[in-house]
């Protein structure tokens, strides 16, 4: 097939948008346009996912995991099996902004039912998101509000509230990270059943009035008797609110920015786009869905393919999906949710509440090693469904193929893929080596176990590690 | 409420079974179990899947077990711990043998009372004896043992020694057809049920693949089966179905129609979680301490029944990583109001 200029931008907004693809969905997701793909991502409850409950009848631990590994487990089966790309992909963006870790809550349960809060809430609204956060049991552990007490007011939540949720360091006082606390005091979670001895049970969270402080705070210029809702509402006037989580969306989805604690001293790398994303979010209301919606059929957007450094997650399932393993209830999934923490992204225990530093920071000696090693070594494997299929449309309709033509294929069908002048050589040198393939009857595979190798050393070029 | 009581039928909660252990006096993802004439009962832990140590993180041991038990609530030991992947379901012939099922390694697990593996056999496929996913087993009176081929939608009849007799069913959701289909058990008579998983229902046929009947398709549609795993036969007739999706058990009489739902009634610890928590405290206080133990009972997601000859029933509740025992009390008749 020719590869047209729409394919690759739906491949583009696969990588993005979503985790990837197989080559078929992303057949049918061209088949819409590009538009109606995007309208398919954001209205993902029209899209059936995968069936829940044969995952949980295979993967039984899913279902109620006492372990951090189990935990990550399910986590890691929603992103491989997901068919709802955009609302797991938005789910994984709040999990980087609103880190929370299990090294800490030492509840995958709980971990995960905000997971599910980030999917469900995730292209809804940014008010309802941050109150439901603010009452999510594990983010209130995680931030000590727990210990946030009238008379014994703790800052925790209310510094990062303030500083890495919502308006970003400069954007406020140290008294106003005190008087937002007071008014989430008494914001707590409920005592609920250990571990021991039948397994965790759902944790609650617990409104204590006698712990609130009713008192008259003074924040961000207002005064009054604010409590943690009144809070919210307050930093969603402040100027600094839209541009704040703007930049980020445009971080996730655009173009690598500078980390975020240099936010308040490194300006954007494309202002106007932030700035355009901000309006959008105050037009809004704060509404998500719309603002994607203007994201992804911009210019900005259109013009980013393959600008931005791939997350150990984005490489790791966006090559599983592409080469279709583990798909579906499998024992290696246990096994594979190790990947992305050696390579830097220890799902639901990110470093600290900061996240997970981005872009570049995803490269180091040792990750570098990892990722190329896993990709290479999953692009080869000729038993892989996925790679069958790829090999299978490489050799279509040909019956000898020249090393030009066998390096041009692999790379349309492991993106399409472009490549600088000096990789495409490299691996039309490394071709030639074989010369001709065949793909008759006799030689298939022959010609199937060199395509692979092209495969994986596709998969290793500098190229493969942007999306 | 512990004690059920309809149409002259009382089910007794008796107590709970084990606790969250990773060995011994405990289950991790109980996952089936079968009982001995002679007073035995098999414990099938399914637990996670293991992870080797390879330096870098955390490791995660095997902890897949067969566990054996006196029917009184008394551990005995542990097995088959290196022979499983994904393990399913436990089945006892006449004899006392063992069955396990293995959904990864498509084979049949055969284990004397010494618990000792003493055959196995299986291949993937779709041909005659082949398997795709072997889910429930069960044996009958007469020794032949019936598995339940999931991913081939249909049941397959063997001898104990593993030779192909026949089969029957193939995917689909009319009479006789099967969607992904998960427990089994066969009654004195010889009749054999199976637990329809993805059709939502429970059919009924002879030992030779006759169909006979279907149960929960035709009940209030609140009390539809949703996605059952196991079904089990009391010595009158009753059906009890593990309603897994709805995390209940329905109790259905031979005609199909509904008598009554356990929902689960383990508000007490059982012995071996009384235990644990005699010697680590700080659980015992953190259970003290918690608010709401409305749900501490409950199933959570029943997995498989088995019932004695004496009419004891043993469910796995495998979420909550235990089994809760209830008794059947035959021939009970409603005291007159005015006693």
């Amino acid at each position: 097939m020719t590869i047209t200029a729409e394919f690759s931008l739906i491949s583009h907004l696969l990588r993005r948008a979503g985790l990837g693809s197989s080559y078929d969905e992303l057949q049918e997701y061209a088949e819409l346009g590009y538009e109606a793909a995007v309208e398919k991502l954001l209205n993902p409850k029209s899209n059936p996912n995968f069936d829940y409950y044969e995952f949980i009848r295979r993967h039984p631990q899913a279902d109620g995991p006492p372990g951090l590994l189990p935990g990550q487990m399910k986590y890691f089966y929603f992103l491989l099996n997901t068919k709802r790309p955009l609302e797991e992909k938005m789910a994984l963006f709040w999990h980087q902004v609103f880190a929370t870790g299990y090294s800490k809550v030492n509840d995958p349960e709980s971990m995960l039912s905000q997971m599910d809060m980030f999917r469900e809430e995730g292209m809804g609204n940014y008010r309802t998101l941050l109150i439901k956060l603010a009452q999510d049991p594990a983010m209130i552990f995680w931030l000590d509000n727990n210990e946030n007490h009238k008379n014994a007011p703790n800052e925790n939540w209310g510094r990062e509230l303030l500083e890495l949720f919502s308006l970003g360091v400069g954007n406020y006082t140290e008294e106003d990270v005190y008087e937002c606390s007071r008014a989430f005091t008494g914001w707590t979670a409920e005592a609920r059943m250990p571990v021991f001895p039948y397994g965790r049970h759902p944790w609650k969270f617990e409104f204590r009035s006698e712990d609130h402080d009713y008192s008259e705070k003074t924040f961000l210029g207002h005064t009054g008797n604010f409590d943690g809702e009144d809070i919210i509402d307050i930093i969603l006037e402040q100027e600094a609110c839209p541009r704040f989580i703007a930049r980020h969306l445009y971080n996730f989805f655009v173009e690598d920015e500078p980390q975020v604690p240099a936010w308040n001293i490194e300006p954007p790398n494309n202002p106007e786009a932030v700035e355009y994303l901000a309006d959008l979010l105050v037009e809004s209301n704060y509404e998500i869905k719309p603002v994607l919606r203007e994201l992804f059929n911009s210019d900005f957007f259109k013009e980013s393919a393959y600008k931005r450094v791939r997350s150990p997650i984005e490489l790791i399932v966006g090559t599983l999906r592409l080469a279709e393993d583990l798909i579906g209830p499998d024992p290696r999934v246990q096994e594979a949710v190790y990947q992305p923490g050696f390579m830097g992204q220890e799902l639901m225990d990110p470093p600290s509440v900061e996240g997970w530093h981005t872009g570049k920071e995803w490269i180091n000696s040792g990750a570098l090693v990892k990722r190329v090693n896993f990709v290479s070594d999953t692009m080869s494997d000729v038993t892989l469904p996925g790679v069958k299929k790829i090999i299978g449309r490489v050799a279509e309709g040909s019956a000898t193929m020249s090393p030009e033509v066998l390096v041009e294929r692999c790379l349309e069908f492991m993106g399409p893929l472009p490549v600088k002048d000096k990789t495409r050589q490299e691996l039309i040198d490394h071709a030639m080596e074989h010369g001709e393939v065949g793909w008759d009857e006799d030689s298939y595979e022959d010609s199937a176990e060199k395509a692979a190798v092209m495969l994986a050393l596709i998969a290793s070029t500098r190229e493969y590690q942007f999306g | 409420m512990l004690t059920t009581t309809v149409q002259g039928r009382t089910w007794n909660f008796s107590h709970a079974i084990g606790h969250l252990s990773i060995s011994a006096e405990g289950f991790l993802f109980p996952y089936s179990v079968v009982t001995t004439d002679s007073g035995f009962m098999y414990v099938l832990s399914r637990a996670p899947d293991p992870k080797e140590d390879d330096g870098n993180k955390r490791s995660q041991p095997n902890f897949k077990r067969i566990g054996k038990w006196k029917l009184e609530d008394e551990y005995i030991s542990d097995f088959a711990q290196n022979d499983i992947i994904w393990p399913v379901s436990l089945a006892v012939d006449e004899k006392g043998f063992l069955y396990c099922t293995d959904e990864i390694k498509n084979m049949i697990l055969k284990y004397n009372s010494e618990d000792q593996k003493v055959f196995e056999w299986g291949v993937e496929g779709s041909a005659e004896g082949q398997f795709s996913k072997p889910a429930g087993i069960a044996s009958d009176l007469a020794g032949h043992l019936y598995v339940v081929d999931a991913g081939n939608h249909r049941i397959q009849k063997f001898t104990s020694d593993g030779h192909f007799i026949h089969c029957w069913g193939e995917f689909g959701s009319e009479r006789g057809q099967f969607n992904d289909p998960w427990g089994i058990t066969v009654d004195s008579q010889g009749f054999v049920y199976v637990a329809d998983w993805g059709n939502d229902r429970v059919q009924k046929f002879t030992g030779d693949g006759e169909w006979l009947q279907i149960f929960g398709v035709s009940s209030p549609d609140a009390l539809r089966l949703n996605h059952p795993s196991d079904v089990a036969v009391d010595s009158e007739g009753d059906v009890y179905v593990a309603d897994w999706g709805n995390k209940k058990v329905q109790i259905f009489d031979s005609d199909g129609e509904i008598l009554t739902s356990l929902h689960g009634d383990a508000t007490e610890f059982s012995r071996s979680a009384l235990n644990f928590l005699e010697v680590n405290q700080d659980y015992y206080k953190a259970f003290k301490r918690a608010k709401d133990k409305s749900r501490l009972g409950v199933f959570a997601r029943p997995t498989s029944i088995s019932v004695t000859k004496d009419d004891r029933i043993i469910i796995c509740d495998a979420t909550r990583q235990r089994l809760q025992v209830y008794d059947k009390e035959k021939g009970y008749m409603d005291p007159e109001y005015n006693l």
